[in-house]
């Protein structure tokens, strides 16, 4: 069997047993997140000087919030 | 001479100095006027040895920030030097540049009057003048902190380097088991007479001197000054009513966690701030210690037995579940520790509390406060070590909440340097002392250590307290 036949029929028989109900795939209804929760987070982010927040108490350059941990 | 007031009660000789406190300022001061020809009477409280008797008169009414003042000093013969850590750090010149804070003006002298006696300061305590001042790490911060420079002396304990020779010593006669519990006033109110002392017996005598040194530490010098209030309501020294306050500490703030990016290189380093970094934020010095916890080391004469229980909890793990008894870090946890510079602030006292002891003296009522200045400098040092670590590449700080939001309670931990309670002032209404630590409101009283200090930097005070009493010594002899 050619090995691009495989692959198909591979992805074909997944895709089939990963079928699920309409229902299931219903989203659960919109829920505003508490304002607390987004006060905690922002109370828990604090800009020092121009480079730098504090995260939890972590010193940290700004561009690690954006880019991530290299 | 050594002489146990308890048996020995007769004290008839007419001295040139008195010499009140045989700590490492009373000690240097009665070793340096004696090697001058005077004759020193010497007086310590306590016996030669610890005793329970005798450390209950350290006992406080606190009402401030706990300081921990019955237990951070010693009351017997070395006094406080019998538990110091040895740690020692001149002051910077810029210390004693003329300025002011909190509406109270810094030193009235300038650091070239005690830079000459820091070379005798050293010798005395055992450290190597030729090693000098060395710090312990490299200049790794690019900006606002520098290594800080310190000697450890091994630590000299004055009482067993010193004990013999004020034994064998002709010129000093040293009573203890002697407490001073009252100074007598002439007629004109300008020069004391005679020190009224009493031993554990209930024994009092008085005895006489020209001169009269107090060298009884930041809490026990005030407190002693506002009990002799026989003649004086308010108190001797005390016609500004400034003795007792402006009490300063060291700030030992458990500023934060850290996590070293190369641990064997850069564990143990010590910077302290620079100058334009203090001043242009108008703020404190201070000395920041990044240091990994190698082993459990506790502090104080019980040292031995607070080892032994933080090591079980360590190795039980249960260390958690033990810190709302005693706060401390196991091997292997990364410490940030501080020795900031406190302001001189006249709500920060030491006055008299309504409880008395066996001598019927008032307790200490001790209010340590700290203020928006105070706060300011805790705020700033910690926040620009932080962000320099960083930008230095080596590692991540985590700041403790009060450092970034001044509602929550600063946590404390203990550096025993009580300062600025008889503080050093030109004017008399701005201090207790003057330029050459004489009480200004008197002819022959002086104080020696370190509540004289008008502002304590960020340095330990042993060093500068011998520097400056030898100062005085040097005043008393030429004068």
């Amino acid at each position: 069997m050619p090995r691009s036949l495989h692959r198909r029929s591979f992805l074909n028989s997944i895709l089939l047993f990963t079928l699920v109900p309409l229902a299931a795939t219903k989203k659960p209804p919109l829920t505003k997140k508490p304002a607390n929760d987004n006060q905690q987070i922002l109370r828990a982010i604090k800009s020092l000087d121009q480079d730098f927040v504090s995260v939890n108490g972590w010193v940290l350059p700004k561009e690690t919030l954006i880019k991530g941990i290299r | 001479m050594l002489f146990d007031f308890n048996l020995q009660t007769d004290i008839d000789k007419n001295y040139d100095v008195c010499v009140v406190g045989t700590g490492p300022a009373g000690i240097t001061l009665a070793r340096k006027l004696s090697a001058a020809g005077q004759i020193v009477l010497l007086l310590e409280a306590g016996g030669l040895d610890y005793s329970e008797q005798s450390q209950d008169f350290y006992e406080c009414e606190a009402v401030g920030h706990n300081a921990w003042p019955k237990f951070s000093r010693l009351r017997y013969f070395g006094g406080t030097s019998n538990h110091w850590s040895g740690r020692c750090r001149p002051f910077d010149s810029s210390d004693f540049n003329p300025r002011e804070i909190n509406g109270l003006p810094g030193w009235p002298i300038r650091y070239s009057e005690i830079e000459p006696y820091l070379d005798e300061a050293m010798e005395i305590l055992d450290l190597d003048k030729e090693m000098g001042f060395q710090p312990a790490n490299d200049d790794l911060l690019k900006r606002h902190f520098s290594p800080d420079a310190y000697a450890k002396s091994p630590p000299t304990r004055f009482k067993g380097t010193y004990l013999s020779e004020i034994e064998s010593s002709k010129n000093i006669d040293c009573y203890y088991n002697a407490t001073a519990i009252d100074m007598r006033l002439d007629k004109s109110h300008q020069s004391i007479t005679h020190i009224k002392i009493s031993n554990y017996n209930s024994f009092s005598t008085t005895v006489s001197a020209q001169k009269f040194i107090l060298c009884l530490g930041g809490i026990e010098t005030p407190r002693f000054m506002l009990n002799c209030n026989n003649q004086i309501s308010t108190g001797i020294g005390n016609s500004s009513d400034m003795v007792g306050r402006c009490f300063m500490e060291h700030l030992n703030v458990r500023m934060g966690s850290f996590l070293y990016r190369d641990l064997d290189s850069t564990a143990g380093m010590q910077f302290y701030s620079d100058d334009v970094f203090v001043n242009k934020n108008t703020i404190g010095k201070s000395n920041i210690t990044f240091g990994i916890v190698r082993q459990i080391k506790s502090y104080g004469r019980t040292k031995e037995i607070k080892n032994f229980f933080k090591n079980l909890a360590c190795q039980m793990e249960i260390e958690d579940k033990v810190q709302f008894i005693s706060e401390f870090k196991c091997p292997g946890m990364g410490n940030i520790g501080t020795l900031i510079e406190q302001s001189p602030n006249l709500d920060s006292r030491v006055s008299l509390s309504k409880e008395t002891d066996s001598f019927g003296l008032n307790r200490t009522k001790f209010d340590w406060q700290i203020n928006d200045f105070d706060r300011k400098t805790i705020r700033e040092a910690g926040q620009a070590v932080a962000i320099e670590f960083a930008k230095a590449n080596l590692g991540s700080v985590r700041l403790a909440d009060f450092i970034l939001d001044d509602t929550k309670e600063i946590e404390f931990g203990r550096h025993a340097h009580h300062m600025g309670t008889t503080r050093m002032s030109k004017d008399p209404k701005n201090g207790v002392v003057d330029t050459n630590s004489k009480v200004h409101d008197l002819d022959n009283l002086y104080i020696a250590g370190s509540s004289v200090f008008s502002t304590g930097g960020a340095c330990n005070p042993t060093m500068p307290i011998l520097q400056l009493g030898l100062r005085l010594v040097d005043h008393l002899t030429a004068t």
